[in-house]
């Protein structure tokens, strides 16, 4: 204790003695709360929002889908970061009692993690000085941190003692340590922070000794002094010595015996702790009240402190070493906080995230002071994974464009450069070489340019949509990964990747969608933890691998059920396809204008009717979309997928209707109707469109794409109102479109359609619909309705007799379809390869009567001419049937074999109503609408149910996989450890199932073993052979860590293993033995 | 050298009743050739224990009270006036310490000057008076005593000093059935005139040079460095004990694992002899009890190598 003051430095523990308190109470654990958010997390948001927005553009399912589970994995983030908070738990804290300002000093943590946890990688221990007794306001923004530190040591069983270096800035009594556990859990995100308040034995923080000494008084007690108490006196020149400098009390001149001998003879008669000092307190600086202790007390006097302004009240206390100097300074700096700050200032203020929220600003600045991940740099591995995210988006939306694989090549190439130049080239301050700053801006720009001289016009610009735009868009993305410099930048790189993602999610409708997402996600997922992880401190002890990959696995079936649990409220998006690609008119213009024509432009002539059936692409491949059909012939209907779909419900896809039928054939009206030019065309309503107004309706946006070359057909579902198509569309009386041009593959046509929401219940209600029309007596009306009523000559009587059989009086018309419905699916068969009538014979009645087995087209003839014979309007649909629908990309995909004929009914409120006999679809628009979800859901139980090998095969395969894994991990171990050390690890696992402490060396661990059978069985005294095993096995195992002269393959040292094993062998059996004894024991 | 080993605590067992692991580690802090602590409350056979082991130890013997006014000069000898024929030469008188075992009892008794000048002499193993240097016999042990609880007119041991002993052993209160061995005659002082010298000069020196040759792995070395580095990080633990400190473990280990006729050292000879090597050089409050419970602390946290 007889440091200089001035050399604190040198003997730090001399003025800081660590005479250690352990906190005093039980500590008082706070809320978990959020507070800030990791540089770059804004984006996410934004790239999310721009999401929905093109969710709302494509109508796709898949954005959804994509949207959705990220939501449910922020979701579970942020609650699994909350978790992560609350898992470390702060026990006790030991800290010194004793402290100089500015010094550092060792707190101890008790932290206590859980033996089959461990603590998140993110997560940091930070400790404040949340002093009460200072009423300095210790909310989170203005934490006064003392000290942080990460838990990272070893641990054997979930309790980690972690030592932090502290360092207390002002002076005082600390009598509340703040521990607070930060963590963003795994993804690193949103960080939460949880205060744990402990009270601790007063930690007396002193001021830093400041020179120079405050006046003091000084007085002698010595009987050689003169007794005056004044301050620089010297001691007393009575006997002739004198201080040897002023203030100096250990050392004075005898000056007449200096004199007399001619060298200086120095006396230390007038003993140092004879002279007494008393420092007042009140001096302002209470670092040199510390400094004026210090000295006196080095000097070896008698050192009081007088405390209590006024001389009455004043108090003199002795000051007995420079320890309790340093306590009575601190808590004399301790007072004058107190009476400097109110009490009442120290309102706790709300932790918000705004408080450290900078998500645009300090772009490239390593602002760790708002940052809570500290840190700026990543690590190499998040880096690629990352690429990788990016890799797989664009790749995605590569073939999306069908760009091809040389895009993808340049693309991976680019990436791969960007990762090189990140992790390689990236100087301390996360600045790339100016050769690439340049380079990546002069490419950027160039392609901006080329970009905006070659898109004049509005062809330019439709051919720069179509390629060079989303080639632009994945040059900058490559180049943005040339950027990525700082953890921030990464995830802003990430974030567009979302983006692109989604956007290729909204462009695809193909079925290997769903298997392109499920490959993203993993790796936007892994891209996003890896970056937050950053550096992995390096471990020992501790659960493994296994308690981390088991929270994995948990907490993605979290975000998978959470995922699903968003998804199954979420419908179905409608929405027209307008992000799609425009439709670019490549096909052949038609000859006549309205006009049917086939791919090849020609107009088509009728159908053959000589029972020989065409392809599809010709005209009459399916003659249901020929100017006429005739009912005796079936196209041949390919298994290729002819269109897809995008379209919340399913609905029929119709294309024409037919009004005229002769008893074998039926022809569509041969009025074209009038031309539109598109691309928005509003489609007029036709006749019988026309429903009562005050129905219920709703619009239903289908979007084509075409997918094979098709006539000049635009299919829509119900009544389209408006069409938009890039060419002119013919709008025909009967309500079907027609386009100028033929479809070829890859065009594209949005529909908008209006249905009313028909019910049974509806329908029924409008009764007999023929009486009806028969009140509608005058001309006009008659002439209207008389193509939808007219017979074929050849109608035979026994088809109408069959309809008025089974419409009996007063039945609605509703309930006279469905009745004929069903005498026509107890009657009848269905059958592809139906017998061809002979010639002259009426279909109908054939097929009714004489072969009772028909395809679409004749069962539906045949309820039309049964309900025309009831004076019901009828007509036959002919279009596709809704498909199936691809549950990722929402699509429908309708093939050459959903091809359909169906009837459609005028009722008088609805309109025409869609009517399939064929199937057991009692009404085209009943079916409800689903969710994507729920679709989903279906898909996979369905799928899971329809392939039970394969899912058992597919689990096996994974089973198999992890318990190979796990057998090479063993294999591993086996050969790191040797026979030796396995021997080690069989004696030290019966140790630890009985839980001998890990620190415990063989010897010991043998005896606590000792004692544990012992326990196990009372009263027993312990076998004199498992004794000398368990002294053999020990002794063995020493032997072989640590004897130098050991070696393994000496046939002794193995003749030793066996006998060691056989041994190791033995005392297990006995342990068992005497622990299910001790069971059957405790049990009777 | 394990019946060295066996005679010597054959020998403290026979007198000092059941105190075999105190015995243990005294033992092997004499076959070591370091110097011995013994410290505790009165009354708990600390002397006995001292004078047993100088008793089995073949080779001269010297007993120091340690009192506050003996002087430096008292324990080293010092120059005296010739004999008759020379009488105008100062001879130098060996003092007390001129013995192969030396039993210092009640050292904070002493003055610092006392105790420095003694615990260098230990160290040094010579004595140096008037500029000449006086040897003393080999093998030289000290054994002190004292007794930390008696504050009146004692001088604490400085870290330094404390730092000169190999070992600091504390026997402890006897439980029950060793006291009636005690009060009943069969062990205890009465049996201290029926120890022999068990063990002669030259076997001391032998098994000193066994203990010297014992084996050190790696894997030992490294756990004692692990515990070296535990105290240095304990929060409680002021200043970590040194690399000597490490040094002093490694040597009392040695001579655990040769006194236990090994030629190797394990884990578990250095367990057995961190609490006594270590808890006098760690605390630097002086508090040998309070570095006990610290280095057994620390002890605890560190997992012992294995194969």
């Amino acid at each position: 204790m007889t440091g200089p003051p001035g050399d604190r430095t040198a003997t730090p523990t001399a003025t800081t003695p660590k005479t250690a308190t352990a906190s005093t109470g039980p500590p008082s654990v706070g809320r978990a709360r959020p507070y800030a958010l990791a540089p770059g997390t804004p984006f996410f948001v934004l790239t999310w929002s721009v999401g929905v927005g093109v969710a709302r553009l494509t109508g796709a399912a898949a954005v959804v889908l994509v949207l959705a589970t990220c939501a449910a994995g922020l979701l579970v983030a942020l609650v699994e970061g909350w978790r992560a908070a609350r898992c470390p738990h702060i026990a006790a804290v030991t800290v010194p009692a004793l402290v100089t300002a500015g010094d550092a000093a060792t707190v101890s943590l008790d932290v206590r993690v859980g033996a089959r946890r461990r603590p998140p990688r993110t997560c940091r221990l930070v400790i404040t000085d949340a002093r009460s007794r200072d009423s300095r306001p210790s909310d989170a923004g203005d934490r006064p941190v003392i000290g942080e530190c990460a838990i990272d040591v070893g641990s054997t069983d979930g309790t980690y003692t972690i030592p932090a270096t502290v360092t207390f800035r002002n002076p005082g009594v600390v009598d509340t340590i703040g521990v607070d556990v930060e963590t963003g859990g795994a993804s690193g995100l949103v960080w939460w922070r949880r205060r744990t308040t402990v009270a601790v034995e007063g930690i007396r923080v002193a001021p830093v000794p400041a020179a120079p000494v405050v006046p003091f008084e000084r007085s002698t007690t010595s009987d050689v002094g003169d007794g005056s108490s004044r301050h620089g006196t010297s001691s007393g020149d009575v006997d002739g010595v004198r201080p040897w400098r002023d203030g100096e009390g250990v050392v004075g001149v005898h000056w007449p015996s200096t004199l007399r001998a001619g060298s200086l003879i120095v006396h230390d008669r007038n003993p140092a702790s004879d002279t007494s000092w008393v420092v007042p307190s009140d001096h302002a600086d209470v670092g040199r009240v510390r400094y004026t202790l210090d000295e006196g007390l080095r000097a070896g006097h008698r050192v009081s402190i007088r405390s209590g302004g006024s001389e009455g009240r004043a108090t003199v206390e002795r000051v007995a070493d420079p320890d309790d100097a340093a306590r009575r300074c601190a808590e004399l700096a301790d007072e004058r906080n107190r009476s400097t700050v109110p009490i009442g200032r120290a309102a706790r203020t709300r932790s918000v995230l705004t408080r450290e929220f900078h998500p645009f600003a300090r772009h490239g600045e390593a602002a760790t002071t708002s940052n809570p991940e500290r840190t700026v740099g990543f690590t190499p591995g998040a880096r690629r994974m990352t690429a990788v995210t990016s890799g797989l988006a664009l790749a995605m939306l590569v073939t999306a464009l069908d760009s091809g694989p040389t895009m993808i090549l340049l693309i991976a190439i680019g990436l791969a450069a960007g990762v090189i130049v990140t992790v390689h080239f990236v100087d301390e301050a996360g600045r790339q070489p100016l050769v690439v700053r340049v380079g990546v801006g002069v490419v950027a720009v160039g392609a901006l340019a080329f970009i905006g001289m070659g898109s004049s016009g509005i062809t330019g610009l439709l051919a720069a949509l179509r390629g060079p735009l989303p080639d632009l868009l994945m040059l900058l993305v490559v180049l943005h990964g040339f950027e990525v410099a700082t953890r921030r930048t990464m995830r802003v790189h990430q974030a567009i990747a979302l983006i692109v993602a989604v956007y290729a999610a909204g462009l695809r409708i193909d079925d290997q969608l769903g298997w392109w997402l499920a490959l993203w996600g993993v790796s936007f997922v892994a891209a996003i933890t890896l970056t937050a992880s950053g550096p992995t401190p390096t471990r020992t002890g501790g659960p493994g691998g296994r308690v981390r990959a088991r929270s994995v696995v948990g907490w993605t079936l979290v975000g998978a059920a959470c995922a699903l649990a968003i998804l199954i409220t979420l419908p179905i998006p409608d929405g027209p396809a307008s992000l799609g690609l425009p439709a670019l008119s490549t096909g052949t213009d038609v000859a006549s204008p309205g006009a049917l024509a086939g791919p090849d432009g020609r107009s088509a002539a009728s159908t053959p009717s000589d029972g020989t059936r065409g392809s599809l692409g010709q005209v009459g491949g399916y003659p249901g979309f020929s100017e006429s059909l005739d009912t005796s012939v079936r196209g041949d209907l390919g298994d290729e997928v002819v269109m897809r779909v995008r379209s919340p419900e399913p609905a029929f896809w119709r294309g024409q209707t037919f009004t005229d039928f002769d008893g074998r054939t039926w022809a569509v009206s041969p009025e074209t109707g009038r031309p539109n030019p598109g691309p928005t065309i509003n489609v007029a309503p036709t006749l019988g469109d026309e429903a009562n107004p005050t129905l219920e309706r709703d619009e239903l946006i289908q979007t084509y794409f075409v997918e094979a070359d098709l006539p000049n057909v635009l299919f829509a579902a119900h009544r389209a109102t408006t069409v938009i198509f890039d060419g002119t569309v013919w709008t025909r009386p009967d309500g079907a479109l027609r386009s100028d041009v033929t479809l070829t593959e890859g065009s594209v046509y949005t529909i908008v359609s209006e249905r009313v929401r028909a019910t049974p219940e509806l329908l029924r209600s409008q009764g007999d619909v023929a009486d009806v029309f028969a009140a509608y007596d005058d001309a006009a009306s008659q002439a209207v309705l008389a193509p939808y009523l007219e017979l074929a000559p050849t109608t035979s009587q026994r088809t109408i007799a069959l309809a008025d059989e089974l419409n009996r009086p007063g039945q609605s018309t509703y309930d006279t379809i469905r009745a004929y419905e069903a005498w026509l699916a107890t009657n009848t068969t269905y059958d592809l390869d139906a017998p061809v009538p002979a010639d002259g014979v009426d279909a109908v009645d054939d097929f009714l009567f004489v072969s009772t087995r028909g395809f679409c087209e004749q069962i539906a003839s045949a309820l039309t001419v049964m309900l025309r014979s009831q004076g019901v309007p009828a007509r036959l649909a002919t279009g596709y049937l809704p498909g199936v629908r691809d549950r990722v990309s929402g699509v429908w995909e309708v093939r050459a074999s959903d091809a359909h004929a169906w009837v459609e009914v005028w009722f008088p409120e609805t309109g025409w109503e869609a009517f399939d006999p064929t199937a057991d679809v009692p009404l085209a628009g009943e079916i409800e609408a689903g969710t994507v979800g729920g679709d989903l859901m279906a898909a996979a139980i369905s799928g899971v149910l329809s392939h039970p090998v394969e899912v058992g095969a597919v689990v096996a395969t994974g089973l198999l996989c992890l318990s190979a894994l796990r057998l090479a991990e063993e294999l591993r171990r086996r050969r790191r450890r040797g026979r030796w050390g396995l021997l080690q690890d069989r004696f030290d696992t019966i140790g630890d199932a009985r839980d001998v402490p890990r620190s415990s060396t063989n010897p010991q661990r043998r005896d606590l073993l000792r004692t544990a059978i012992i326990e196990l069985n009372p009263g027993c005294n312990i076998d004199d052979d498992i004794e000398h095993d368990m002294a053999m096995i020990v002794d063995a195992l020493d032997r072989a860590a640590f004897d130098p002269t050991w070696a393994e393959d000496e046939p002794g040292v193995r003749a030793d293993y066996d006998r060691v094993a056989a041994a190791l062998t033995r005392v297990e059996r006995q342990l068992q033995r005497s622990g299910r004894r001790a069971r059957e024991l405790t049990s009777s | 050298m394990r019946d060295v080993a066996g005679r010597l605590a054959g020998a403290i067992d026979t007198v000092v009743a059941g105190k075999h692991q105190v015995a243990e580690i005294a033992v092997a802090s004499v076959l070591s050739g370091g110097h011995l602590l013994i410290e505790d409350v009165p009354g708990v056979g600390k002397t006995l224990l001292a004078q047993v082991i100088a008793r089995a130890i073949g080779g001269t013997f010297r007993r120091i009270q340690g009192t506050s006014d003996l002087l430096p000069g008292d324990v080293t000898g010092s120059l005296v006036p010739g004999d008759d024929q020379h009488r105008y030469e100062m001879r130098f008188r060996p003092g007390p310490v001129f013995a192969n075992v030396v039993l210092f009892d009640e050292l904070n008794r002493a003055t610092p000057r006392t105790q420095s000048a003694l615990l260098e002499l230990a160290e040094e193993r010579t004595v140096t008076v008037d500029g000449q240097s006086h040897p003393l016999p080999s093998p030289f042990l000290l054994i002190a005593t004292q007794n930390p609880i008696d504050i009146g007119g004692t001088y604490r041991l400085g870290e330094g000093s404390l730092d000169r002993f190999a070992a600091v052993v504390s026997p402890g209160r006897a439980d029950p059935q060793a006291e009636l061995e005690v009060l009943t005659g069969r062990r205890g002082r009465p049996m201290l005139a029926a120890v022999d010298a068990v063990v002669s000069i030259a076997e001391m020196r032998s098994a000193r040079q066994a203990v010297a040759l014992v084996d050190v792995s790696d894997a030992v070395a490294s756990y004692v460095i692990a515990l070296l580095e535990a105290t240095r990080q304990h929060p409680q633990i002021r200043l970590g004990a040194s690399t000597r400190a490490g040094v002093a473990l490694i040597a009392l280990a040695r001579a655990i694992a040769a006194s236990r006729g090994r030629t190797y050292v394990v884990a578990e000879d250095v367990a057995v002899v961190a609490v006594a090597a270590l808890a006098h050089r760690v605390a630097g409050t002086g508090d040998v009890n309070a570095g006990r419970a610290l280095v057994a602390e620390c002890l605890s946290t560190v997992a012992p190598p294995t194969v």
